[in-house]
């Protein structure tokens, strides 16, 4: 009895520990992540006091108003665009030299380049975003080596602009697509290119038919993170940007930070958010797809 | 099916590591040659040069007498089956058996009646649309073979392909492999460490240590004429008695032991080869030469000895030497290990013997403890250098 007593007892002493490290999670998500995103939920149906403050309320005016007015459909599209756009530059400037980094460069460039490409992220895209608009400006920078190279007819100014904005979101997101096609392109055994030349393949044939599907995971994960990453970067386009590029959270932040209009911004924010929730569920459609048949169009599997 | 021949190649790996010394070896047409040793001798590197994987610092490698040296992997027609297997995980496995035909520009339609074919051979049919991850290991192990088999190579090569199966369908795969590679007819390059694999397998091996081969022959002969005490040691078991030559009259030498018994062997036909630098020239055994002695177990006979009191000279032993006494014993063990019988001696001065018997061959009197002497045949006993 008293064994039997002891022992459930110290089950019941186990359980009890369970939900308490369950607890440590689970407490982090709802107070970090549910509480405010039922708040935003919440604000947005809320009414705007024109001059400052809110009052609680039902209404699907902010709603009404980001769908009606032209503005916010076509910075929602353009910001789909620019961040589609610079998750298609991050792949394509970034899987060669990945590829070269982490299959063909010796152990010390590997980590010399794994270094670099790691310390452009320690300054903030404030900062970093400051340095390309001067870079970029008429006056100083790319603009006047490009007169002077006698490339162009009078130094150019790209900051602040659509290119300015480019280049500033490319360069701020481009380490997150080489780490991410690092690890997928290192995980690539050799010995799989040495079968397929074994097998006659040349190397560029080796690289299409090998290489490049089984790194193809990474490519994917790499393109879909910049994608969300520039989504939600308000920095570099209000930096870099003029009104024309300024893109969905510079729009919000404008909205809370100096119209004072919570339950607008909550509003888009919540559109947004449901925008990004659609493509990301069209993307890991796309994806498990293409990982179970990453042959498109072969009969197999 | 072409011949392959290595001449004096050398490779030495940035850092400095010799991991191919001066090998030349020639494969004879639609021989399977095993490369077998211990593992960092040189065998994986010795066969990625004939894949062409490697590039030889000095030396060449010629398949069906055409110099391939400088030629890619791409263009050498050799099928590999590598140490990891490297089937293509994201393709099924007639994908994987197709691809080689496909680089080759065969037809589609040519290419998989050919992979099959090919996959019929290896006993695989109705696993063409599998992926390598949904086979068994020994399943795995048939697709390399027929991805590798399926180009029609003039050279296959295989990189200690059963390593990771267990012991069952590694012997299993054993007798596929040899029936495929008769049944083809291909010149194969076999490399393991397992010396029980390259008996098994092989035509002929080649034993290689530190980047050199130390002898080339029939099983049969490396076994019973192991041209060095490290090949006595590494293929089969073996007793070993250092001591120096007393006598010798033709290819019979008698040896006095560091402990002082008196031994009688022969110099065998492999001392004399010169494949290794360590191995005996004849003529150079002569009294006062220092040599081993290699005894297999199955040669080592066992006889009852009284035991006389401790510390005296056993009975019936000249421990001066001068005869065929034998050599003292006590046994330690008496092991049964499947068919055999085996039991571990020690001599007066430390030294472990072995000595095996065939179940039901005949059975000694003496136990664990019991006294003996062991004796053997000196034609089943070679004469090694140190
Ligand atoms: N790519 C390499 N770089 C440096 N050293 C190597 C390389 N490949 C093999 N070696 C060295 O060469 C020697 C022989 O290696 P290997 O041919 O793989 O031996 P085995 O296959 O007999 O085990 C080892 O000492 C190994 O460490
Ligand atoms: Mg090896």
């Amino acid at each position: 009895m008293a064994v039997a007593g002891g022992g459930s007892r110290s089950a019941k002493q186990a359980n009890r520990l369970v939900y308490l490290l369950l607890a440590y999670p689970g407490g982090m998500l709802v107070v970090f992540f549910l509480v405010p995103l039922i708040m935003l939920v919440v604000f947005s149906v809320y009414r705007n006091i024109p001059g400052g403050g809110w009052e609680t309320a039902f209404t699907w005016d902010n709603y009404v108003r980001a769908f009606e007015r032209g503005l916010y459909r076509d910075r929602l599209v353009f910001t789909l665009q620019l961040s589609a756009l610079t998750a298609l530059i991050c792949l394509a400037m970034g899987y060669p030299f990945t590829y070269y980094l982490a299959r063909r460069a010796s152990p010390l460039v590997r980590r010399i380049g794994l270094a670099a490409t790691i310390s452009t992220l320690w300054l903030t895209y404030v900062v970093r975003s400051y340095a390309w608009s001067v870079l970029l400006s008429s006056t100083s920078g790319i603009g006047r080596l490009l007169f002077w190279l006698g490339l162009t007819e009078r130094p150019v100014g790209y900051a602040p602009g659509y290119v300015a904005t480019l280049i500033g979101m490319v360069y701020a997101f481009l380490p997150f697509m080489i780490l991410s096609l690092y690890g997928s392109l290192r995980a690539v055994d050799p010995s799989m290119e040495e079968a397929s030349m074994n097998l006659g393949a040349r190397p560029w044939r080796t690289f299409w038919h090998v290489v490049l599907p089984l790194s193809w995971p990474g490519a994917a994960s790499g393109t879909l993170l910049v994608f969300l990453l520039a989504m939600g970067n308000y920095v570099v386009p209000s930096i870099l940007g003029q009104p024309a590029q300024w893109t969905m959270p510079v729009i919000i932040t404008n909205q809370v930070m100096y119209e004072s209009n919570v339950p607008f911004g909550a509003a888009i924010s919540v559109v947004l958010m449901a925008v990004l929730g659609l493509v990301l569920f069209a993307a890991g459609k796309l994806l498990g797809a293409a990982r179970m048949n990453p042959y498109p169009g072969r009969r197999d599997s | 099916m072409s011949q392959v021949d290595l001449v004096e190649v050398t490779k030495t790996f940035p850092g400095g590591v010799k991991a191919v010394d001066g090998v030349s070896l020639t494969v004879r047409q639609g021989e399977f040659l095993t490369l077998l040793g211990p593992s960092g001798c040189g065998k994986t590197t010795s066969l990625r040069m004939i894949a062409g994987f490697e590039q030889p610092d000095a030396g060449r490698v010629l398949i069906g007498g055409r110099d391939v040296t400088r030629v890619p992997p791409y263009e050498r027609d050799t099928g590999m089956v590598f140490q990891s297997l490297a089937l293509f995980p994201h393709m099924s496995v007639l994908d994987n058996v197709l691809y080689g035909l496909r680089m080759r520009g065969v037809s589609r339609t040519e290419a998989e009646r050919r992979a099959r074919e090919m996959l019929a051979l290896v006993q695989l049919s109705g696993y063409e649309h599998r992926r390598p991850h949904q086979l068994s290991g020994g399943q795995r192990q048939r697709v390399a073979f027929a991805r590798a088999l399926a180009v029609n190579p003039s050279i296959f090569l295989l990189d200690e392909p059963f390593a990771a199966l267990d012991a069952k369908i590694r012997d299993e795969l054993q007798v596929e492999l040899r029936r495929l590679q008769q049944r083809v007819g291909i010149t194969t390059v076999f490399v393991t460490h397992n010396q029980r694999e390259a008996m098994t397998l092989s035509d002929r091996i080649a034993v290689m240590r530190d980047g050199r081969i130390e002898q080339i022959g029939s099983p049969q002969e490396i076994y019973e004429d192991p041209a060095t005490v490290f090949v006595a040691g590494f293929v089969g078991m073996t007793n070993l008695f250092r001591g120096h030559v007393v006598e010798r009259a033709g290819r019979r030498v008698r040896v006095k032991t560091e402990e002082g018994f008196v031994v009688e062997a022969e110099l065998g036909a492999g001392t004399g080869n010169g494949a290794s630098k360590d191995s005996a020239a004849a003529g150079d055994v002569a009294p006062g030469k220092p040599v081993t002695v290699s005894v297999r177990p199955e040669s080592v006979r066992l006889e009852p000895r009284d035991q006389d009191a401790r510390g005296g000279s056993p009975a019936g032993v000249d421990p001066s030497g001068g005869g065929q006494g034998g050599i003292p014993v006590t046994v330690d063990l008496i092991r049964f290990v499947g068919e055999l019988i085996e039991y571990h001696l020690y001599t007066p001065g430390g030294q472990e013997i072995i000595g095996t018997y065939q179940r039901g061959q005949r059975t000694l009197s003496m136990g664990q403890g019991g006294a003996a002497i062991v004796r053997f045949d000196p034609k089943e006993a070679r004469v090694l250098w140190r």
